[in-house]
């Protein structure tokens, strides 16, 4: 029996201050299963990301984001993420100010709804930063102020476990990491596995795949996936590089001709 | 009344009559005058008339409550002393004293009358002088030498109906003695005109530690004028946090002097304005010795049609060599109407100095409010969490507990204007 579609995106085109960035990228995937996405820097590895939780600097000119079956392609953030879509940021802003403690209590409240009551709620972030092997002086500090990469990532998955998404989307979640804190954060996201849970890996490496282990790959290149294939395609573009796809599909990759000024310009 | 307390009357209001000459004679200054530009002193009500007081009442019918446990709390009512309290370790301490103006000269010593005296760099000022010749009332503290004192409470209400409200507050902590003190200066709106006029002098003796938090929650429709000193000796240090965001409009001069080797100064500042609410702040750091150290970290958060200036000024004299310094003015615009105008400056005679200072204005960063919004949280809710924890760093300050919570619910009762996103 086919499994239930937990995530689909159809024919989407997005631009960026009048520049199209994701030309037609289609892609579905099912409940309890996870896809990698790969691409080189400039690929619109970010821009989708962002696109995906609904940025407003993002602007969808066609297609359709589709999360269990409802179209959301319109929706605000908040909205978004009320329907358990969840997006592990690259680069996590700090909010100075803004205690980890009062941000948790604040995210789990909205998602989870309001009923949930604050004993229960300390309860869960105490079982799950102990899980996590996060410190509970964390709590206390401002939001990704003077965080290292590693502490914010780990803060990325520590909000993942707690609002409990039916569909994440990780962006490069092991950009920055040591390869301690890539076993800690992949444990963190391996554990959330439960067979009904899906996931979407956006990454430039290869490495984080040897952790999280992806039922797909997918190559993005110029906006739109130009391959796909099992978990075999990941370690073939670690050893050959992206180039060959590039070749096969007829896409230059020069730089000139990439169409994201930078994979990481919100930051 | 006896003989002596007869005598000092007589020389305070000689004084005060001496201060009201120097007022008058003190021409009002010009919209063109660098002080004042960007105030609009001509709606400033500075010669209203004293309306009829209401009696003091019962405390129940105001917003400024004081609780037990603090290590001292005063409350004055349109400048009559209706509760002083003092807890019972400290009414022991020989040679400490927490009272009120008027009382005080029951007790006035030859200290006091030399620090009553207007810091030099008032002089010229005619609201400093104003404030201390019609000032009846206010707060005195003197912590004797190695004394250390907890919290001590201070809340200043002001009938707004009644008019004008004139209030000084002096504060000296002797030598490596502590002292932690919060002012507040509340009050009731008013459709009428209202001014209000105080004059704050903190001296911190060698190797003393203050901390002082200052609170103005006026009600709308009260202009003020708040002129303020703080003086730290050989190794003494003063903290200082100023959290403003009631009154209509007004100006606060800041003057830290940083007097003996080894003193520091670190002033905090928050302020929220909304509607009509216009805030003009001036602090000065003076460095004349070496060896010295000031920081100010000053947030404002503008909303509405409110507007506030920021006037930093850095003076480092020459024979202020090895001083550290900074002044950092960050702020926060939640809607097109609001304005902020952010003036840092140095004047440094000497080259062997660590300072720097820096400005920005800013409205609510839009991937901020998007990295909120992905956790669920509405885009309202979390323009109020951004902006909640802008000022937060100052508030947080707050030594008392239950001042701290009220602060935070009044700011975030404010309106948070329109984005800009």
């Amino acid at each position: 029996m086919s499994k239930e579609v937990r995530f689909e995106i159809k024919d989407l085109h997005v631009k960026v201050e009048d520049k199209e960035i994701i030309k037609g990228l289609s892609l579905q995937i099912k409940k309890g299963e996870v896809h990698a996405l790969m691409g080189r820097n400039g690929s619109g590895k970010t821009t989708l990301s962002y696109t995906l939780m609904g940025h407003p600097k993002y602007k969808v000119t066609s297609g359709r984001i589709l999360l269990n079956g409802e179209d959301i392609t319109r929706l605000a953030p908040d909205e978004r993420a009320k329907k358990r879509l969840f997006l592990a940021f690259q680069y996590p802003v700090a909010i100075p100010g803004v205690t980890v403690a009062n941000f948790l209590r604040s995210s789990i409240k909205a998602v989870r709804g309001d009923e949930v009551p604050n004993r229960e709620i300390r309860k869960l972030i105490k079982q799950e930063i102990k899980a996590l092997g996060v410190p509970e002086s964390f709590m206390i500090r401002s939001l990704n102020e003077g965080f290292s990469g590693g502490e914010k990532k780990r803060l990325e998955t520590l909000q993942m476990r707690l609002l409990s998404p039916h569909m994440a989307v990780l962006d490069e979640t092991d950009s920055g990491l040591d390869i301690d804190a890539l076993k800690a954060v992949s444990e963190g996201i391996e554990g959330l596995r439960n067979g009904d849970r899906s996931f979407l890996v956006i990454t430039h490496y290869q490495r984080m795949l040897n952790y999280v282990n992806p039922d797909f790959v997918h190559v993005l290149m110029d906006g739109r996936i130009v391959e796909s294939g099992g978990p075999g395609l990941a370690q073939e573009l670690e050893d050959r590089g992206y180039e060959w796809v590039a070749d096969k599909v007829g896409i230059d990759l020069s730089p000139d001709t990439l169409s994201e000024t930078s994979s990481g310009s919100l930051t | 009344m006896n003989e002596v307390m007869s005598k000092e009357m007589n020389e305070l209001r000689s004084s005060g009559q001496s201060y009201e000459k120097r007022y008058q004679g003190i021409s009002l200054p010009l919209p063109k005058d660098e002080n004042y530009r960007f105030l609009k002193l001509s709606s400033f009500p500075i010669e209203l008339k004293k309306r009829r007081r209401s009696k003091p009442k019962s405390l129940k019918d105001e917003n400024i409550t004081l609780k037990n446990g603090q290590s001292g709390a005063l409350l004055l009512r349109n400048q009559e002393c209706v509760q002083k309290e003092l807890s019972a370790t400290l009414s022991k301490v020989s040679g400490l004293i927490f009272t009120d103006f008027k009382s005080m000269l029951q007790n006035q010593s030859q200290k006091i009358k030399e620090n009553l005296k207007l810091p030099s760099v008032f002089e010229n000022d005619k609201f400093a002088n104003q404030a201390a010749a019609r000032a009846e009332n206010g707060v005195v503290v003197i912590v004797p030498p190695g004394t250390q004192t907890g919290p001590l409470h201070s809340g200043n209400w002001f009938d707004a109906s009644t008019g004008a409200h004139f209030h000084r507050t002096l504060l000296i902590v002797e030598a490596d003695a502590e002292l932690t003190f919060i002012e507040e200066f509340a009050g009731s709106e008013t459709s009428k005109e209202a001014y209000a006029n105080a004059l704050i002098q903190i001296v911190a003796l060698p190797g003393s530690k203050v901390h002082y938090t200052q609170i103005q929650r006026w009600g709308h429709g009260t202009h003020f004028m708040l002129r303020q000193h703080f003086l730290a000796y050989r190794d003494a240090e003063i903290k200082v946090n100023l959290i403003h965001y009631g009154a209509s409009r007004g100006q606060v001069r800041s003057e830290m002097e940083c007097n003996g080797s080894g003193s520091s100064i670190r002033l905090q500042g928050a302020s929220r304005g909304e509607r009509d609410q216009q805030f003009d702040f001036w602090v000065s750091a003076t460095h004349a010795v070496p060896d010295t150290m000031s920081a100010v970290d000053f947030w404002m958060v503008m909303a509405d049609h409110s507007k506030a200036v920021f006037n930093g000024n850095l003076k480092i004299q020459s024979s202020g060599v090895r001083t550290s310094a900074y002044q950092i003015n960050k702020n926060l615009i939640l809607s097109d109407g609001a304005t902020v105008d952010t003036l840092p400056k140095l004047e440094i005679d000497t080259d062997d100095v660590s300072c720097n200072h820096g400005a920005s204005v800013s409205s609510v960063d839009p991937d901020q409010l998007y990295y909120l919004q992905s956790r669920g949280i509405s885009e309202a809710s979390a323009q109020k969490m951004i902006v909640d924890g802008f000022l937060a760093p100052v508030i947080n300050e707050i030594p008392l507990g239950f001042i701290r919570q009220r602060v935070f619910s009044e700011l975030t009762q404010k309106s948070h204007g329109d984005l800009l996103v």
